[in-house]
């Protein structure tokens, strides 16, 4: 029997990311794999599994959301993990670097209603595949918290990308003007997936107010499946 | 060489949605000033730039604002001059 190697996720932090604690505490209790956070300077891609870009406010959002991180060294490092197949989850601002990094079409920009939104929302998630989705259904409905001010998805033909990637669709209401109504999007094998809505957030039971249901699970239980079948 | 001052405006396309420029058309109408039909708000980035000329300032802005993109061609559109600075 071979030597089993525990397989290891970063966790990646930039200035002004402030969501890599639940991350990676998910990762570790959900997942049930190594887990940690990686300052965004000391970043190797050859070392880890996978990688969570999570949520925050990198360098301020300072010209656009996700901008400045998509200049970094580790965003080159993540370009190369990109194109060796490395699973990489980009959680709201990591949704935005990773559209500004161009590892995903289209573009994120400010609300349509110009306010900054934080509340439940119902998503399904439509074609799933790749490792951040091996256990969703097509068309399974789950509930994550959203909360941001640039979450408004835009590309002049969604319904094109659409056609070959997972993606996630705000139902019920579309609370940033999305075109397509899209909060998430995967790469079309969907080892790179990024989306608004924050599965850290809704992971356990003790995160989520009656009456929702903890819809983050699903992220973390399908890439520690992923993980320990050997992605 | 000498020091050029050079602005780079980015202003969301037609084709994309402006959330703060239509709000603020739309209450500069309710305050009756109906001669506006129409307000963008953007952004405008002013560059010290060392360079032989003018227009090698210019050139090297509109290079660099398409390199590192600070504009995305998706939904802005963004243009370089030195006019309008002091």
């Amino acid at each position: 029997m071979g030597e089993y190697f525990m397989p290891r996720v970063a966790v990646l932090k930039f200035p002004g990311t402030n969501c890599e604690e639940e991350t990676v505490y998910a990762v570790r209790e959900i997942s049930r794999v190594e887990a940690e956070i990686v300052w965004h300077e000391e970043f190797k891609w050859r070392m880890w599994d996978a990688v969570i870009i999570p949520g925050g406010f990198s360098y301020g959002d300072y010209g656009r959301a996700g901008l400045i991180a998509s200049w970094s060294r580790a965003s080159r490092e993540l370009v190369e993990a990109a194109d060796n197949g490395i699973p990489i989850l980009g959680i709201c601002n990591g949704f935005q670097v990773l559209v500004e990094l161009g590892l995903l079409p289209g573009a994120l920009t400010v609300n349509i209603d110009g306010v900054f939104h934080a509340k439940w929302v119902k998503v399904r998630i439509n074609n799933p595949k790749g490792p951040w989705l091996v256990l969703a259904e097509n068309g399974q409905i789950v509930e994550m918290p959203i909360a941001h001010g640039e979450g408004r998805y835009y590309h002049p033909e969604p319904h094109k990308i659409v056609v070959e990637r997972p993606w996630i669709e705000y139902i019920g209401c579309n609370p940033n003007g999305s075109v397509a109504s899209i909060a998430g999007l995967g790469s079309s094998s969907g080892e790179i997936l990024g989306l608004m809505p924050h599965p850290e957030r809704a992971a356990f039971d003790v995160q989520v107010p009656y009456p929702h249901t903890a819809g983050g699970k699903l992220f973390f239980e399908s890439i520690g499946l992923s993980l320990r079948r050997g992605w | 060489m000498p020091i050029h001052k050079v602005k780079l405006v980015v202003l969301y396309k037609r084709s994309a949605r402006d959330p703060e420029g239509e709000t603020i058309a739309r209450e500069l109408r309710k305050m009756g000033i109906n001669a506006v039909k129409s307000v963008r708000v953007g952004k405008i980035f002013v560059f010290e730039v060392e360079a032989e000329s003018r227009e090698d300032a210019i050139t090297i802005v509109r290079d660099l604002a398409e390199k590192v993109r600070l504009f995305n061609p998706i939904v802005h559109e963004a243009w370089v001059n030195t006019s309008c600075l002091e």
